[in-house]
Order: C-alpha cells, then sequence, then structure tokens
C-alpha cells in the first residue's frame, strides 16, 4: 500500500464550515517538511491558503505561500480560460467564442462542465513536469468545493461520461476519472465535526465513495475534537464541587467552575459522533484537536500539521486525540 | 427593551436568512420563527436540508414537504400560545418541476422539459435552482395567504450572488434574445446546413469550436432542452419580477447569519455587501456560536497560582474538596479559561470588524454557543430567548 504521503493527488473534501481548508494546509505542511514540493489547489473559495500562512494573495496565478508550498485559486472561468487557450491556439478565435457572454453563460449550464474544468486543471498539475523532465509538484492537494448542494464533484466525471457521446470532453474526462480510481496515485479524504449533520453527511458520502466512485480513499478527519481539561479524578471532583456548590462562594469561583463544566459539557456532547464516526466510517479516523490561537495563521496550522504527521505516522491507523489539552 | 431582532420578528411578514455552510441558519430560523408564534402570530419557517433533530426539537417525527403544525402546549408554563407555528422542508427539484408545469404553454412543451435527457443534470448543476425553488415556494405560500410571518432558510451559500443572481441569471438563460441565433443552429448540428449566408459565418465559427470541445451531440442536445426552455420564459419572467418585487418591500427583511471566525465573517460581509448592491433589505447580522467567557473570570494577567490557593481555602469549599487537590484544578480550569479567552479575542477582533464603522454600522447579535444540542422545543425556545 501506498504511504498516505507518497500519494501525488491528495483530495480534502467535506460539507461548508467543517475546516476543510486548515485539514489542506496542514496536510500540505507536513507534506512540505518531509521535503515535498506541494501544491495547493482552492476551488471555488475566496483565497485561504495565504491568509493561513500569512503570505502575500497568490490569486489565479500560482504563487508560494510558504517554504515547499505553494497555491492557487481556481474558478472554472479560469480553468475554461486555460483549457481553450491551450487546445485553441488562436487567442481572436478564444475571444470569439468563450469570452462571449452569451457562450460562457450557456457553458455555465452544462451539467457538470465548471466542475470537470475544475478537477481537469488539478488533474493536469499533478501530470505537470518541469524543465528537467521531472514532476513539477510531488504532491497535489485538492481544497474541493463544499459538498451538499449540486452534482456531488466528484461523481462529474462519470455523469459527464453516461451523459455525453464521444468527444474532447469525454476522453478528458476519462482521463480524470482513471486518476482519480488510481490508489497508487490519489487518496480522498473527508473532514467532518463531531456534531449530527456533518457526521451524517460524511457518513452518507462515504458509503457513495465506496459503492458508486470506487475512488481510493486516506484518512476521516474530525476537526474541533476538545481535549480533556481534566483529568479523571480531577472531573470527579469539579462534579462535586458543581453539585454541592455553595451559594455565597466567591464569584470567581463560580466562573472558574462554570467553565470547566461547560467544557466537559461539549465533550461530552462530541464523544457519540466520534464513536460513531469510528465505528461506522470504515476508514481510518483522526482527531484534530480544537486549538485555541488568537490568530489561527502559521503556528496554529504548525500545531495541526504536528498532529496530523504524529497520527499519519507510517500510514498505521493511529488516532491522536488521547492527550491532555495543552495550555 | 425591544431589542431589533424581537421588533423585526413582530412586525415583517417575510425574514430570510441567508449565510455560509455550518453557521447553523436553520437552527436559528426555527427559533426565531417560533418567537413569531409565542408573539402570536401565525408563522411557518421554510427549512432547506434540516438535521433530523430539528424535526426533533420541534416536536415533530420528521419534517415533510407538507407544512405541519408544531404543537405548543404547555410551552410556557401558566400561558396559553396564541400564535401558531407551522413547518415544512424544501424539495427543490420537485418545486422546480412543478414551475415548469405551471408555466410551459402546453403539455406537449411541459413534457419535452421534463422528460428531456438533461433536464434533471442541468437543474442539479445550474447554480441558483435551488434558491429559486426557495424563492418560487416562498411565493406559494403567501399566495396562499394565512401566515403573518414567514421565516425562510436558505441553502448554505459561501457566495451571496448565487442566491440573489438565481432569478436572473436563469431568466437570461431562458431569455429569447440572448440564446435564439446561438441555440437553433446548435439543435440543427449535424444535419445539412440551412442557409444563413454570411451573417452566419460567426455563429458557425462559434459552433464549431465549441464542438471541438463537447462533440456536436451534446451541444444538440443542450440546445433542444433550453430552447424548450424558452417555451417558459413569459409566464417566468413575470413570476420572477413578482418575486423579485416581494423580496424588496418593506415587509422583507434579511438577515446574515454566520460565525464570528475570519473567514466566515469574510464571507458575511460580502453576503451583505452583495444585498446592499441589489437595494435588498439587509437588516443585520446574526453572529453564532461565540464563546462566553463568564462575567467574574479571572483577568489575564491575574495571577492564577495565588487566586486558586486563596480560593481553595476558603471553608465552605474546603470540605467538599480538600485544598490540595482543589487548587490545582482551580489553577487548570484558569487554564482553560484563558484558552477560551484567546479564542473570544479573536472573534471580538472579528465582530467589530462585522460591525463596521460608525456611520454604516450594522446591527448585530452575537449569540453564544451552546454547551448541548437543542433537543426539544423548550430547549428551542431558551436558544430563542438570547436572540430577543
Amino acid at each position: 500500500m501506498i504511504r498516505f504521503f507518497d500519494r501525488r493527488f491528495v483530495i480534502v473534501m467535506g460539507k461548508g464550515g467543517v475546516g476543510k481548508s486548515t485539514v489542506s494546509a496542514a496536510i500540505a505542511l507536513a507534506a512540505a517538511r518531509q521535503g515535498k514540493k506541494v501544491l495547493v489547489c482552492e476551488l471555488k473559495t475566496a483565497e485561504r491558503m495565504s491568509r493561513l500562512f500569512g503570505s502575500p494573495p497568490v490569486g489565479m496565478e500560482i504563487g508560494p505561500v510558504a517554504e515547499g508550498i505553494e497555491a492557487v485559486v481556481m474558478t472554472p472561468e479560469s480553468a475554461l480560460r486555460e483549457v481553450a487557450l491551450l487546445k485553441l491556439r488562436l487567442k481572436t478565435l478564444y475571444r470569439l467564442t468563450f469570452e462571449n457572454r452569451v457562450v460562457s453563460d450557456f457553458l455555465r449550464s452544462v451539467p457538470g462542465l465548471p466542475e470537470l474544468l475544475l478537477l481537469g486543471k488539478a488533474y493536469y498539475h499533478e501530470q505537470e513536469l518541469d524543465r528537467s523532465g521531472r514532476p513539477r509538484w510531488d504532491m497535489v492537494v485538492v481544497d474541493a468545493p463544499a459538498t451538499g448542494h449540486g452534482i456531488p464533484f466528484l461523481r462529474i466525471p462519470q455523469v459527464i461520461l453516461d451523459l455525453f457521446g464521444e468527444s474532447p470532453i469525454t476522453s478528458e474526462a476519462r482521463q480524470i476519472r482513471d486518476l482519480l480510481q488510481d490508489e497508487r496515485r490519489t487518496s480522498l479524504n473527508l473532514v467532518t465535526l463531531p456534531e449530527e449533520l456533518p457526521t451524517a453527511e460524511v457518513l452518507a458520502l462515504k458509503h457513495q465513495v465506496d459503492s458508486l466512485l470506487h475512488i481510493p480513499t486516506g484518512f476521516l478527519f474530525v476537526n474541533q475534537v476538545l481535549l480533556p481539561l481534566l483529568d479523571e479524578e480531577q472531573a470527579a471532583d469539579l462534579d462535586r464541587l458543581r453539585e454541592r456548590f455553595p451559594p455565597r462562594a466567591d464569584a470567581r469561583l463560580k466562573a472558574l467552575v462554570d467553565a470547566g463544566c461547560s467544557w466537559c459539557r461539549r465533550m461530552r456532547q462530541q464523544r457519540p459522533y466520534i464513536d460513531r464516526l469510528s465505528r461506522q466510517g470504515e476508514m481510518p479516523t483522526i482527531l484534530l484537536p480544537r486549538l485555541f490561537y488568537r490568530d489561527f495563521g502559521r503556528d496554529a496550522v504548525s500545531d495541526l500539521a504536528g498532529y496530523l504527521f504524529r497520527a499519519v505516522g507510517d500510514g498505521e491507523l493511529r488516532a491522536v486525540g488521547d492527550g491532555e489539552a495543552e495550555a | 427593551m425591544t431589542h431589533w431582532l424581537g421588533e423585526l420578528i413582530e412586525r415583517q411578514q417575510v425574514l430570510v436568512i441567508l449565510g455560509s455552510g455550518g453557521v447553523g441558519k436553520t437552527t436559528l430560523a426555527a427559533a426565531i420563527a417560533l418567537q413569531g408564534a409565542l408573539r402570536g402570530r401565525r408563522t411557518l419557517v421554510l427549512t432547506i436540508d434540516p438535521a433530523r433533530r430539528l424535526a426533533g426539537a420541534l416536536g415533530l417525527e420528521e419534517l415533510t414537504v407538507e407544512r405541519q403544525r408544531v404543537p405548543l402546549e404547555g410551552l410556557v408554563p401558566g400561558t396559553a400560545v396564541k400564535g401558531e407555528l407551522w413547518a415544512l422542508m424544501l424539495d427543490a427539484p420537485r418545486t422546480f418541476d412543478a414551475l415548469v408545469a405551471r408555466y410551459a404553454s402546453s403539455d406537449e412543451a411541459k413534457e419535452r422539459i421534463l422528460h428531456h435527457r438533461l433536464y434533471r443534470h442541468m437543474v442539479d448543476a445550474l447554480a441558483g435552482s435551488h434558491d429559486l425553488a426557495a424563492l418560487e415556494k416562498l411565493h406559494e405560500l403567501l399566495d396562499e395567504g394565512g401566515y403573518d410571518l414567514v421565516v425562510l432558510d436558505t441553502p448554505p451559500k459561501e457566495h451571496a450572488f448565487d442566491f440573489l443572481d438565481a432569478p436572473s441569471r436563469l431568466l437570461a438563460l431562458v431569455s429569447q434574445a440572448r440564446l435564439g441565433w446561438l441555440l437553433r443552429p446548435m439543435a440543427g448540428l449535424g444535419e445539412p446546413h440551412r442557409g444563413g449566408g454570411l451573417r452566419m459565418l460567426p455563429t458557425r465559427l462559434i459552433l464549431r469550436t465549441l464542438s471541438r470541445f463537447t462533440g456536436a451531440d451534446v451541444l444538440r442536445d443542450l440546445a433542444t432542452l433550453t430552447l424548450a426552455l424558452l417555451d417558459l420564459s413569459a409566464g417566468f419572467r413575470d413570476r420572477v419580477a413578482r418575486v423579485a418585487g416581494l423580496l424588496q418591500s418593506p415587509d422583507c427583511s434579511f438577515l446574515v447569519a454566520t460565525m464570528p471566525d475570519p473567514f466566515t465573517v469574510s464571507e458575511a460581509q460580502g453576503q451583505r455587501d452583495k444585498l446592499l448592491g441589489s437595494s435588498l433589505p439587509f437588516a443585520g447580522f446574526l453572529v453564532n456560536r461565540c464563546q462566553r467567557v463568564p462575567q467574574h473570570a479571572p483577568s489575564a494577567d491575574e495571577d492564577l497560582e495565588q487566586l486558586a490557593e486563596q480560593l481553595a481555602r476558603q471553608p465552605e469549599v474546603a470540605e467538599i474538596v480538600p485544598p490540595s487537590r482543589l487548587q490545582p484544578l482551580l489553577v487548570r480550569l484558569g487554564q482553560g479559561l484563558s484558552l477560551l479567552r484567546e479564542l473570544a479575542e479573536q472573534e471580538r477582533q472579528a465582530i467589530a470588524r462585522l460591525r463596521g464603522q460608525a456611520e454604516d454600522e450594522s446591527p448585530l447579535l452575537a449569540i453564544p454557543e451552546l454547551d448541548e444540542e437543542i433537543h426539544s422545543v423548550s430547549q428551542l425556545l431558551r436558544f430563542g430567548t438570547l436572540l430577543v
């Protein structure tokens, strides 16, 4: 089996708001620290990598965000422009066709075409060689669009193959589908939160991935996991204190006890979902802790990358989350 | 004290909740609607993508496309709730199909669309069709009449332009003038050339170029579907205009739901700007899942060890947990609190950005993150009281 960090096409998927971008950044940093050259493709989102790494924005041209890590924001329009210019050598012809407002509106309505273009551009970079004939990047991380609406992103190549007759688009779709299903090159990773909706959705997504898509999976990342603040004895003491709390005790004491109980309650709230994900996810699960940084930037990503790297290890199944919260 | 949101709930006919994914829109919509019912109004909440738990929180088996009444008896002890709360879930594809059925000029035209090979996919793929279905449903419900307040949950959208552009983009797509010149030749692709002469040259060039990409079959299929959709355009355009008018009326208000982290806040700002740019009535931000630092929490520069020592020695607590254990416990709790404080500070900055400068300061409500998920109507009620 190919190690997680040796797979070249690492896709990160999940519902909106679960933390795909932070996980993508952490994967990229963990890989870069092993000496790999990484490209992060941000699909259809506002630019985030540069903000997370504290570097100048990169926009739609590939640019560096950290040592060993480059990023690019991709939109269907920019992908279409590049593909069209590549294939249609004449700029005038391109302008006549693709920059025609009506035509571009129409193209946007072609089911799956915008998404295919995005996948195609990411795929192109996975294949890309530098001047000496070596792969330009060792890893392409795809921060995928939020799941939950529209045609499921990764179904697009197959949908196109089912719907359209033989054409350049279908042959492109076929190549992309083959890359997606190649377990030597691709890993599909899912991100979720230990809450109701994200958990339900990620389990449904996993089922679909296995039964329909046959895309090799990597890890299931559970984000924002609250690590225990207290050990067992302390937790028991806190409980006792809460139960028998003296009515006229110092307000500051009450504040401390309340905050502690709140933490414990939230942790307990998460537990059933974490268990369910580990049991039903049928994927090695990695718990990523909730971090408490005033500015969630380079340092926070670095922390996460550390957790991630230790958890992934040699590709063995080890779940982080048994340690205590670090203050 | 009347709060700005409370006033909206009492006065408005339509409240639309916009926002990015994962912020808690649907729960907010339900809580707001419940507040409407408590104020004696006949309220309906239209949900998108609701969790199973929300159905339970509304005292229902499940949320369905048929409206159901939420039982409110005994919710407020000693008071009979005078209003009503109804809930339903949007089925976007079905609503869209109904739209087609309503505006097709004939049964035959309708069938040509609904049974077209690409119809289902096109509706799924078309950004904004789900949003349009939500608006269409809203229009239907208001036409039906009888509701004092409708609270509309919306599909999670990071980019506001999708929701608000949807009607006009779809309209543009099916608009006669814009596409006819392209579509008719496309639909005739593969058939013997039908005249046109020099004027047709650019079009033919475009078509040939496009078909180099997509293949002629695809273009032909898409063209026939879009041409069939053109059939809807007259009535559809009217409908879209009326829905747009509805959204711009003084009885409608838009709320942007968000979370206090920098990325989501940026999205919320974009959503607000888009509303203002489209002359739609933006009423304020709902910032959900905020950290709450307890009022009497020790301050950041306080000596934790010393404070813990002092507090642990107080006789009434020393008998519950011995000072030797209590002191380190309190230190630990203090450390946890300072972590929370870091987060709270980040959120404070994000909220300040959102609120904006003095003149165009936006109304904003910071809502605390709950320790536990909402499972019952009384929990939903308690959450709702945090809003007003």
